[in-house]
């Protein structure tokens, strides 16, 4: 039984791709088959993040188009887990592809894969609603500031108007020391606001922009946002592992601060 | 340490967040907010003694709630009409 998984959030920047890449790459680590399919026509970003730009030959479009077979736009990532990436068209823009179109690709690739992972594009127009047309649940990202959550909750009640019911949220890019002093609001504020079931954290982590640069996703690795990822696609499996594992980012760090004090 | 927060900018965020979801949810400008709230303020206080500045509106699955502090409520026992539902602060006062 496959499930089909959108990553969306409304607002750009948040870390749509990059989740996206990291649940993918986190899934196929935890010896489940996965698709990861870009659907940001005219802007794909996700083969720039797997590091798989340079092996693209057909894309979404092509499928759609009737150009080549599904497995022919399929690459297959460098980790040598059972993960698939579905590029998109760079050259094209989002008209050319319907929620249809999406929904028919997507219950061709259901028998062979146990996990469709759709990146969606930023924005509640036409690539919004061919992402979420095939969709099983939602994982809203989103930073701790004002234009994400209001733009995530939007999103939110445009996916519950979709028939979306299971819908979790990844809070992105935290920073626990602003926390502490109170410039920007915490993950309890957020959950708060949005009210729906919060999925995990991710630190604001130069490892990520490293990871980006190099095009490996890191979850599973042992940097904090690697093993935060990690916990992610657990929880996604249904494995039930406490989301507070943030907290003991927080408790931890006064310590280590202490400890370079002394011997500064 | 040297960082007790005076500005806490995180709470301002919060606060101007919670009014702006309230008029995206409504789909109305945040002064129509204002305006909904000071006339429930003058209509509610034809009948009964609240704090204006304490009015709250919360909209939650396609329900606006509204919570108004009550500063007095006066409960006159021959007269049916000022009975409330009682889930409100209240300071019973009877003579």
């Amino acid at each position: 039984m496959s499930e089909v998984i959108v990553v969306t959030s409304g607002k750009g920047g948040v870390g749509k791709t990059t989740t996206s890449a990291n649940i993918g790459t986190g899934l196929a680590a935890l010896k489940k088959r996965v698709v990861l399919i870009d659907t940001d026509i005219g802007l794909r970003n996700l083969d720039v993040v797997m590091g798989l730009e340079n092996r693209i030959v057909y894309n979404l479009v092509d499928v759609i188009e009737g150009n080549c077979r599904y497995k022919q736009a399929l690459i297959k990532d460098r980790s040598g887990n059972e993960l698939y990436l579905m590029p998109c068209a760079q050259t094209r823009d989002k008209t050319c592809v319907s929620p249809e179109q999406i929904i028919k690709l997507v219950d061709e690739l259901k028998p062979e894969f146990d996990y469709i992972v759709i990146d969606c594009p930023a924005g509640i127009e036409q690539g919004f609603k061919n992402a979420i047309a095939a969709a099983d649940r939602a994982i809203i990202v989103t930073t701790p500031e004002v234009s994400a959550i209001r733009d995530a909750d939007r999103v939110i009640g445009l996916l519950e108007a979709n028939g979306i019911e299971k819908i979790d949220m990844i809070v992105n890019k935290i920073r626990f020391d602003m926390v502490r002093r109170g410039d920007m609001m915490s993950v309890d504020d957020v959950v708060d606001i949005l009210a729906v079931n919060l999925l995990g954290v991710i630190p604001d982590d130069e490892q990520i922009v490293i990871s980006s640069n190099k095009g490996e996703p890191l979850a599973g690795g042992n940097t904090s946002s690697g093993s935060a990822y990690l916990n992610i696609c657990k929880r996604i499996l249904g494995e039930n592992l406490p989301v507070n594992d943030y907290i003991e980012i927080i408790k931890r760090r006064p310590f280590i601060n202490l400890f370079r004090k002394k011997h500064a | 340490m040297s960082t007790m927060c005076i500005n806490n900018t995180s709470e301002y965020a919060k606060n101007r967040l919670m009014n702006i979801l309230i008029s995206d949810r409504i789909g109305c400008t945040p002064e129509i907010i204002s305006e909904l709230k000071s006339s429930i303020s003058k209509s509610l206080s034809r009948y009964i003694d609240i704090e204006p500045s304490g009015i709250d509106i919360e909209i939650n699955e396609r329900i606006l709630l509204a919570s108004v502090p009550i500063s007095k409520i006066y409960i006159k026992k021959d007269n049916e009409k000022c009975e409330t539902d009682g889930n409100r602060r209240e300071e019973v006062q009877t003579d």
